[in-house]
This record gives structure tokens, sequence and C-alpha cells, in this order.
């Protein structure tokens, strides 16, 4: 190749019990590349980062970085010899300010030996590097609860990275990011590159892999399946190819919806009615059987908000929701009137992690389930059988939690809920978020098969193609209000949508 | 598996400290129920008791009694009756019915001890004093009309202003725990203020006096006193507690009056001789002997041998026994050379002969009014 | 191993062997196995004449505890604990003994029964729902309710006038053997309802949704406020209940009746295998194996003859091991 190795893994092996997370894996990365590692939730991409970031240990194997053995004792260790790594979820320590965030681990590098910690040169060096970032608006010293995920997730990056970086590891970070957070990673993660630095790209976006990665290795089920250059990732079959490498099987170009047909029953499920909450001012909405709407904006824009407050979870300063003329002030309300919710936040809303997927499943069908006051556990598994089946829940039983679970697979027990409980509006916010397109080919044709049912469905997003894709209708908010709305056409485009969203 | 070795090691201790002395059979078992599970007094009544073991061929176990739990007492009992007590000692009139009733069912007897069974006795005559299973009690010191411990604290408050005739005490206040716990405590008031009229009358060039009891400050609700105390009582040369000193005395440190103004008080706690006579505030204090304990233990022997003395009283009593009073210097010499602090039996009243002669069992000799005369003469004057 | 075996769907079907059932339950089945060395060691240290004397004390003594603790269960259950529990019980059973020695014979015992019963289901609706219509932590109106109770507990001694009240009558059969099968089956009925209720009414699944994630469950349709309400008066009935049980076998009550209880719970629902914390893997049966186990640890100890000074120590050590081997670590999560 020409360039030098950084890291060489060998004969890699990672085992969770009786799964195998890795099945002697060997893979090199090297200096000045954009590594992108892609491949299905479970196939190994973060396992194998992870260790190699000192999150974990490997159950065997070598692992050698520039040359030497390398066994990292934890991750600060890692980052401290130059091996740093950003996460999808949250890393950051809530209540504690945005200087100690960053230099949590760090702090005897501002004290001498047996000598009170500075906080003012803490403080000064945090702020420092937050400038260097372009990050000026998030100030070092505040706590670092009054930020936002997406500035969280900058201040992680921040944290992660310095001039003795030479690998850096982005796990699919990008999907917290807006897209002016993403520019900003990208030129982070080209500067790298540029500097002689590796970086190993994590990534389920296709279009984002292929722009920004110099280079791409495939896994699936603990092994690598292939590798393409530049030039093979330029080619026209390159996504075809990749996803072949992924999944094994022909994925077919059937992704999003295929018709073009926005037309829906003529019955108003869902209405908002000049409803102004918060920052949402007199916004109204008339939601149709078998349609499909979407909203689009940046984060922050209020689309999230106004999901919740369809479902009741808002109070409405003015204004009202009904579903079929039933004014709803709660969730409660929402639910027996048949609207299910899928939050954007999986694992802290939508799902009880230590919690089994049966459970979660029949959660708000118990009600109906009830009958005098006893409910059967016959009842519930056979429901809870029949969406683990429907969905293909990857699963050994009901009883398994979903903790353990990959991410796609939690989304289906998300979206399995309120299929269980026949709801017939159905209030979507980022339903495909951190999931692999397997997955997300699965859970298109769901929703496709649910408007033909004659369901409702708001569709909230933060990725254009999904709802150019599938959306009936689209609403692109900016700063809490509605600037257009697109209906669905072939001729749309991202380019189209854009300009009213930034 | 380092969850399971941890387990196997804790159960080989737990064995290591019970099994010796589960094999240490002996002809009988009698459990005792203390009120605390620490302090001198509890090493001092260990000591007399362990003692007496071989020549009594008694084992003696322990638990602790709650001062307000009486199903936690309850099941102490039902606790030593498991582990095989012919007889059992407490300290608390608690749940006396249900108790007596275990004691029926399992065919063990009951004794008082340090409790004078006041409630019991006024309440429920009946059930606990004509039962078969209770033997009788020694209170803390004195029970019912026997007590005058008001003149007591008069009598030490004279021989005091006679020892210190240069700082005499002029000035007193008063303290006592409230009246439905301590019935007793306002009688000794009035003692007290009796005594005190008396003197007054023939001496009224060394009059003293004494402050209104005062129902805010003066009562003390088993906790500290409060330092406004003072301001209620300003002026006083001394504080006579018919209560325990220890709620008083570390109020009189914390306010700063201990090196001047003078404690005289019920009971005795671990260290006051430290501070006692020419040492320090207290002046006078009162502990029952812990030999005492031989009123119930020897009856409840008798009873478990089946024996009776000829001149056993029909009902079960309560009984008082005299109390190590000191009130100089001299006093507390010898207490500190008592059982009481040395926890040596040696030192003790009675030798565990003399404790076994005290039986009907032993010595067809001895009588009630020997086990009762006893009681009298554990005096501080009696001390060897 | 489990044998792995496809179904058509694609989902694995997993057969489990006895060493796999044993692994998965690993944490459950040692939370049973310290009741286990209780009754082990009970049964050796107490052969004898006074067995059955000793079996049926154990009973007495547990019996208050475990109908208190299968009614703690729905509030921990939840995640919270009440810590007015014990004043509670202090103050009912005063007011059974008050009302019972005022109206005499058995209407004394049934009205003074109904009137701490009513009293119970109000403090459970207020401990309930003050916390959340005021937003504060649960423990927060507990608290108010346990000083709350101690003044009246106190009060009511004082007006009394003693230290000790008690029931003129006798409640408790005279037969100690009747006494002790009339409270196994108390327990025994207690223990089904209790265990109907949690593990196939709403009221079970909602309270453990509730302590698992409370916004998940608000946003699956339940009612925080209802089911807080329900969980707490649940506690609150058995509170009234063991409040009589208690009245049964002691027939006195003081100022300091029921001190201590709120934290026995704890122990109890610890020493069972409860994760404080409650959630979706709280278990009914905690409660019992909970009680007894901590009534045969004390029982134990003493008729062992263990030194009365060691005894703190050593149920400090017994109580400590049994958390190490019944807390429940988080299973490795694989990453994505």
């Amino acid at each position: 190749m020409g360039k030098e190795p950084i890291i060489e893994v060998r004969h890699m092996v990672k085992n969770f019990g009786p799964t195998r997370a890795l099945r002697d894996v060997d893979v090199t990365f090297y200096r000045g590349e954009i590594r992108g590692l892609v491949g299905e939730n479970g196939s190994g991409k973060s396992t194998i980062t992870s260790i190699i970031a000192g999150m974990q240990k490997a159950t065997s194997g070598e692992m050698f970085y520039k040359g030497e053995p390398w066994n990292p004792a934890s991750m600060v260790d890692s980052q401290l010899h130059g091996i740093s790594m950003v996460l999808q979820e949250a890393n950051t320590i809530p209540n504690c300010t945005v200087a100690e965030n960053i230099f949590a681990g760090r702090f005897n590098e501002f004290a001498k030996a047996n000598s009170f910690l500075s906080m003012r040169k803490v403080n000064k060096a945090a702020q420092e590097v937050l400038d260097s970032f372009g990050l000026q608006h998030i100030k070092a010293t505040d706590n670092i609860n009054q930020y936002g995920f997406e500035d969280r997730k900058l201040i992680e990056i921040v944290r992660c990275v310095s001039d003795e970086t030479e690998v850096f590891v982005v796990d699919e970070t990008t999907t917290a990011l807006s897209h002016e957070g993403r520019e900003l990673l990208y030129k982070l993660i080209h500067k790298l590159k540029d500097n002689n630095k590796c970086v190993i790209f994590i990534s389920h976006d296709m279009d984002e892999i292929l722009e920004q990665c110099t280079d791409l290795t495939v896994l699936r089920d603990g092994e690598i399946k292939g590798s393409l250059t530049r030039e093979e990732m330029d080619a026209p079959d390159a996504v075809k190819k990749i996803r072949f490498l992924m999944v094994g099987r022909e994925i077919g170009d059937a992704y999003y919806r295929e018709d073009y047909d926005s037309s829906h029953l003529p019955d108003v499920t869902l209405k908002l009615d000049h409803v102004s909450f918060g920052p949402i001012k007199d916004f109204s909405l008339e939601l149709h059987k078998g349609e499909i709407i979407g909203f689009g904006g940046l984060s922050g824009c209020g689309m999230h908000e106004i999901g919740r407050a369809a479902f009741g979870l808002e109070k409405l300063a003015e204004g009202k929701v009904t579903c079929e003329g039933k004014e709803i002030k709660s969730c409660l309300d929402a639910i027996e009137s048949g609207i299910g919710y899928i939050s954007k936040n999986r694992d802290t809303e939508a799902l009880i992690l230590e919690g089994a997927i049966g459970e979660n499943i029949v959660l708000p069908s118990l009600n109906a389930l009830s009958k005098r006051t006893f409910i059967s556990p016959k009842a519930e598994k056979k429901l809870s059988g029949r969406e683990i089946d429907n969905f293909r829940i990857k699963c050994n039983s009901g009883k398994q939690w979903v903790n353990t679970l990959s991410g796609g697979n939690k989304q289906k027990v998300s979206f399995s809920k309120w299929t269980a409980k026949a709801s017939e509006v159905l209030i979507m916010d980022c339903p495909t978020r951190g999931v692999d397109i397997g997955v997300k080919q699965f859970m298109y044709h769901v929703i496709d098969e649910m408007k033909k049912q004659g369901k409702s469905i708001i569709l909230i997003s933060e990725e254009l193609a999904e709802l150019i894709g599938m959306a009936d209708k689209i609403i692109i908010m900016k700063d809490f209000q509605v600037m257009h709305e697109f209906m669905r056409s072939p001729e749309l485009s991202e380019t189209d949508i854009i300009e009213y969203m930034i | 598996m380092k969850k399971i070795i941890s387990l196997i090691l804790v159960l080989a201790m737990v064995f290591a400290v019970a099994v010796p002395s589960a094999f240490a059979a002996r002809h009988t078992k009698i459990g005792i129920g203390l009120y605390s599970d620490s302090g001198a007094g509890n090493d001092a009544v260990k000591a007399f008791l362990k003692n007496l073991e071989p020549t009594l061929d008694c084992e003696f176990v322990y638990t602790v009694l709650s001062t307000n739990d009486e199903a936690l007492n309850l099941t102490k009992v039902q606790e030593l009756i498991a582990a095989g007590c012919d007889g059992i000692i407490i300290t608390m009139d608690s749940s006396m019915d249900s108790i007596l009733a275990e004691c029926r069912d399992a065919g063990v007897y009951l004794g008082g001890y340090l409790c004078d069974f006041d409630s019991s006795f006024r309440n429920n005559y009946d059930g606990v004093f004509k039962n078969e299973n209770f033997v009788g009690a020694v209170a803390d010191g004195g029970c019912g009309d026997d007590i005058k411990r008001g003149y007591d604290f008069f009598d030490s408050v004279i021989e005091y202003n006679e020892r210190n005739p240069e700082t005499p005490v002029r000035h007193v206040a008063m303290t006592a725990f409230p009246a439905f716990a301590f019935p007793y405590q306002q009688s000794f008031i009035a003692q007290f203020n009796e005594k005190v009229e008396e003197y007054n009358a023939a001496n009224p060039d060394k009059a003293i006096e004494v402050d209104p009891f005062n129902d805010d400050t003066d009562i003390l609700m088993f906790r500290a006193m409060d330092s406004t105390y003072f301001n209620k009582h300003p002026g006083i040369d001394a504080i006579v507690s018919v209560c325990s000193g220890s709620f008083v005395y570390p109020t009189m440190v914390s306010a700063g009056v201990s090196n001047t103004m003078k404690l005289f008080a019920a009971g005795y706690n671990d260290g006051d001789n430290a501070v006692f006579g020419s040492k320090g505030a207290y002046q006078m204090e009162i502990i029952s002997p812990v030999e005492a304990i031989v009123y119930p233990l020897v009856l409840l022997l008798n009873k478990i041998n089946g024996v009776a003395f000829p001149d056993q009283p029909a009902d079960a009593e309560r009984k008082s026994s005299s109390v190590l009073l000191m009130n100089s210097d001299e006093d507390m010499a010898k207490f500190e050379k008592s059982i009481y602090l040395t926890a040596n039996a040696a030192d003790a009243f009675l030798s565990a002969e003399e404790v076994l002669n005290l039986t009907a069992y032993a010595n067809p000799n001895a009588t009630y009014a020997g086990l009762c005369d006893v009681l009298e003469h554990m005096t501080i004057d009696d001390l060897k | 191993m489990a044998e792995n075996v496809k179904t058509a769907a694609g989902k694995t079907d997993e057969r489990v062997s006895f060493a796999g059932f044993i692994k998965n339950h690993i944490f459950d089945l040692t939370a049973y196995a310290g009741l286990a060395v209780m009754v082990i060691l009970f049964l050796i240290f107490n052969s004898g004449p006074r067995f059955m004397y000793n079996l049926s004390s154990v009973i007495q003594a547990a019996a208050v505890y475990s109908i208190l603790a299968l009614g703690a269960v729905f509030i921990y259950s939840m995640g919270f604990m009440d810590v007015s529990l014990g004043q509670q019980v202090g103050v009912y059973v005063i007011l059974m003994i008050l009302i019972g020695n005022a109206i005499g014979g058995v209407l004394g015992i049934v009205v003074g029964f109904i009137a701490v019963l009513a009293l119970a289901l109000l403090c459970g609706a207020i401990n309930g729902a003050v916390s959340i219509f005021l937003g504060l932590p649960s423990i927060v109106t507990s608290l108010f309710l346990m000083f709350f109770f101690t003044g009246a507990q106190y009060l009511m001694m004082e007006a009394t006038g003693e230290n000790t009240i008690r029931l003129a009558q006798t409640i408790r059969p005279a037969d100690r053997n009747t006494y002790s099968l009339m409270l196994v089956i108390i327990i025994a009925v207690l223990a089904i309802i209790g265990g109907y209720v949690f593990n196939y009414t709403k009221l079970g699944k909602y309270t453990r949704a509730i302590g698992a994630n409370k916004t998940t469950a608000q946003q699956s349709g339940i009612s925080l406020v209802k089911w807080q309400v329900f969980g707490y008066m649940a506690l609150g009935f058995c509170i009234a209940v063991g409040s009589f049980v208690m009245l049964t076998r002691t027939g006195t009550a003081g100022k300091g009746t029921g001190t201590g209880y709120a934290m026995d719970i704890m122990i109890c629902l610890i020493l069972g295998g409860m994760p404080l914390k409650g959630g979706m893997k709280s278990k009914i049966s905690s409660a019992l194996v909970g009680a007894f186990t901590y009534t045969l640890l004390s029982n134990v100890l003493t008729t062992m003859g263990v030194p009365l000074n060691w005894i703190n120590f050593v149920k400090a050590c017994i109580f400590l091991l049994i958390v190490l081997l019944t807390c429940r670590k988080s299973k490795g999560i694989l990453p994505r």
C-alpha cells in the first residue's frame, strides 16, 4: 500500500459467553487513512475498535501499535498513548462542568505533586481547546447539563483529540450531530489524515462513508468479509457491493417505498388544532387514515416537540389535540385513543432495558389483556410471541432482556409495542436511528404495510432521504415554525428541501 | 466460586465462636435479658454470674432487650427458651402476659432484676404476681413506698456542707424523669423539699433554697438536659438530679459550669469516678449492687429444682435492694474496689458458696427471709 | 450448554439444559441460599423436645415481618421505600388497644381494626399521591408521615399516663399450636393474594415497570399517580393486618412500639434478594424468604450460644455475605 501501518490486529477473538463477537480477525490500519468500518449490528466492528481503544479485553489474539505489542489497561491509558474513541451513546459526566469533562482523568497535568489542583488553569486550558475546535459558543465553566446531546457529543470529541492523538475512532457518532456538527467532525478527521494520523470511522450512513473515507472494510458475523479501496468506492456499483458484503445476500433495490401515490382516506384521525406550547405557536395539522406525514429539519427545529404534543406529552397553552374527536390531554388519553409513540430516545424513554422483551412488548396492552384483574401469562406470551415472529426479532426467547439486543432489534421491540396494541395512529420519532441497513429496509417495509392497512403515521426524521423515500407529505420546520410543505414526488430531492432547513 | 468460599469461611467463624459454648453443657441454663449490651454494670454482673457457674452447676446466656419494642422483647424471650433456658431473668416490665404465656408453654420460670414491675403491679397484679411461672423481682434500688430516696439526697447535701463549710450548697434546683415513666421520682422531690423545710426551720442561718420545680425545663425526656435550665435557675450552687446524672452532667460541661456547680445524682456511669468528690462536680451517686440478682436467681433455681422456702409467700413479690450510695471520696474509693468497677468476682458481696447456701435445694435451712436479708446488706458500708 | 434450534422464522429456540438453568438463575438461586443455610442451622441447633416450641416461636416472630414485607414489595418494586412504616404500626396497635378497651368484646376489636385499616389506606394514598403532586421524592413524604406518627404515638401514650398499655381481653388462641396455625394461615393467604396481585394483575406489573423506567411506563399508558397510590395502599393494607397480628402476639403497646421496623423490613427484603432500585427483577417471594431468613438468623445465633458481644458483628458479616451473593451484576452488554 505504501502507507505505514500503525495498528495491527492478529487472530483476534472475542467471546461474550456463548456469543462469538469476533472470530479470528486479522486487520491492519495505516497512517494517513480514514478507514471506514461497516457492518450490520452485531458484526463486530465496534468490538474491534473498543478493544483497540482499551474499553475491553480480547479473549485471545495480539495487537501491535507502532510496531510494539499493544495491551491497553483502560481507555484513559489508550488516550494517553494516542488512541482515542468517541461513541454513539452519551459519554459525558453529568453535573460536572465542561472543563471537568474535557480533562477528566487528567487533572494531575494541572497540579504539582501533593499540591492543590488549579481549576483556573483547567478552565483556561479547556476554553482554549474548545476555541481551537471552533466551539466558542461552549463555555468551559458551564455545567454540562445545560448543553444538549449534540454539544455534549462535540465536547466528547474535544476531550478525545489532541496533538498527541495518533488514532481516532469515531463510532457512529454522526447520528447525534446536526449538519454543522458533522461538518466540524469531517474537517477534523481530514485534518488528522492530512497530518498522517489514522481515523477509523464507523457509520451506518452509506453516503457519509463513501464521501469521507479513503478505504473501507466490511464485517459480518465477527469476520472481515471484504475491503474496498478509494477507487472501488467510487465505482457505480459500490453501494450494492458493500451491501452484499454486509448482509450476505442481495438486498435488492427496493429500500424505500416504490410508489409515488400520496393518496389517503378522507377520515381525519389525528388533529392538532392551533396548538401553542413553549416556543411552538399556533401549529395545526390534520393526519388522515392511510397517510404518512413526515417532519424534517435540523435538530432543535421543533419537530420532536410536535410529536410529543401529538402524544399528549406536552402541556398546551392554547389549542387542542384530538384523535377521532376525542381530546388528547395526556399520553394515557393518547394510548386509549389508539395512538402509539416511538420515542427517539430509545434506551431512556421507549424501552425498559432491564426488562424482558416480552414484558416490553405487552406493556401498553396490559390493560386490554386484563380480564377481571387477571392477566393471563399465556395471552401475554402469545401476543409477544406473535410480534417477535412478525418482526423477526433476533433473540432466544421473549424472556431475554432487552439490553442484550442489538440496536436494530431494540428498535423492533419499540415498534412491536404498538403493533401489539393495534394502534391506528403511530408517531415515530427517528425510528431508524442507529439501525443497520438490513433492519432499516425491514422497517420501511413495515411502515409501507401500515399505510396500506389504513394506519396513520407521523414520521419525524433527521434523514432527508428517509423522508423523501417514505412520506406522503413532508413538513419542514425551522426555529419552531413550519417553513414549507412538500408533497411526495419522484422529482423531489434533498437539495430542494435543504434550503428551507438551514 | 469466591463467594461460595467466603460463605464457608463465615460459617466456619460462626461455628468456631458458637460451638465451644454449645458444648459447655451444664445442668441448668438461665437466660438473662439485660437492657444494654455494654458498660461496667454489664461486665460486673457477667463476671459475678460466671463465677457462680461451677458451684451452681449453671450456665448463663445473655440477650439484650429493647426499652420500647414489646414484640422484640417477646421474641428475645422466645429465643432464650429456644436456646434451652430453664429460667429467665429480665430487666423490663414489657409484654408480661405474652411472655408468661410462653414460659407456661415451655415450662420455664421468669424473674425480674433492676426493675420494679410497677405497671404490672398496679394494672395486672393477678396476671403477673399471682402467675405460677413468675418468681418475683428485685428493683433497681427501692420500690413502692420503701423508697425514701429524697431523704438520701438531702442527707448528702448536708454532709457535703459539713465537709465544705467555706463553699456550702445553699441554693439548689432539681431534675427528674417524666412521671408516667418514673412516678416515684416526684415523691423523691417532695421528700427532699420536706426535709429541707424542716432543716431550714431548725437552721435559719444555714437555710437552703430550693427552686420550685419547673415542668418545662426540669423534666428530662430521656435526653440531655437543655442549657436553658441554667437560665431558669440562675445562681444555683448545685443540681439535685433524682434521675440519672448522665443526662445532666454533659450539659453542665458544655455550659462551662462543671468546675463550679455541684451535682447530686442517681445512677453511676462509666468514668464518673474521675469527676467525683474532690475531683469534680459529682458529689453523690447511687447504684444498685449487681449482686442483687441473687434474689430472682435463687428463687428460679429453687423452682427449677422443685423446692420452695418454708416461709415462701404465696404470691411473687417485688423487693427493694439496698443501694451503694457514694457521697464522699472515701465512699468512692471503696466503690472502686467493688466488683462493679473491677469485674472481679472476688470483690463481690457474695461468694459462689454463699449464693449456693441461699438456695433451698442445697441448704435445707435456707429461708426466704434470709434471702431478703441479704438484699438489705449490700451497702457501701458493707463493702470489705 | 443450551442447544440452539432454528425455527422457520429464523429465531433460535433454546432448549435449556439443567446446567444452563442453574447458570441462568444463579442469582435467584443464591437468594434462597441464605434461607437454606439458616434452616439447616435451625434444624441442627434446635433438635430435641423444644423443637416444636422453637418452630412456633420463629413463626410468631416472622409473621409480622412477613406481612409487612409482602406489602413493602409493591413499594420497593417502584424503587421507593416507606420510612414511616414502623411508626404507623405503633400508632395502629395503640389505637386498636384504646378502641378495643373502650368498646370491649369482639366488637371493640373489629371496630378497632376497621378504623386502623381505613387510616392505613388513607396514609397509603397520601404517601403515594402527595409526592407526585408536590414533585417531591417519595421518601420526603414518608419522612413527614414518620414524624407525624412519632408525635401521635407519643401524645397518645402521654394521654394514657402509662408507659405501656395492654388490651384488656385476650385475642390470641390459648393453645400455642392453634395460634401458630392461625399465623401460618394468615401468612399463606396474604402470600397467595400478594403473589396473585404482583404477578398476574396490573398493580404488580405496573409497579415494576414504574420502578424499571418511569418515563417508559408513562409513555406506555401507565398513570404514575394512580398506580403509585395503589401500591402504597397495598402496603397500607398489610401494615394494618401486620399491626393486628402484632397485637395478638404481645397484647401491649408503648411509646416505642414499631420503632425500627422500616429498617428491619428493608433488611428482610435485601436478604430476600429484592433489588433496592426495584424494577422488573423484583419478586414477591423476597418478602417471605427475607423475613424468615432474618428471623432465623437472630434465632439461630442465640440458640447456638453466640456470645452477646459477637451477635451484631456476626449478623453484619452474614448480612454482607448474603448481599454479595444476591447482588445482581448487570450482564455484559454486547457492543453493537
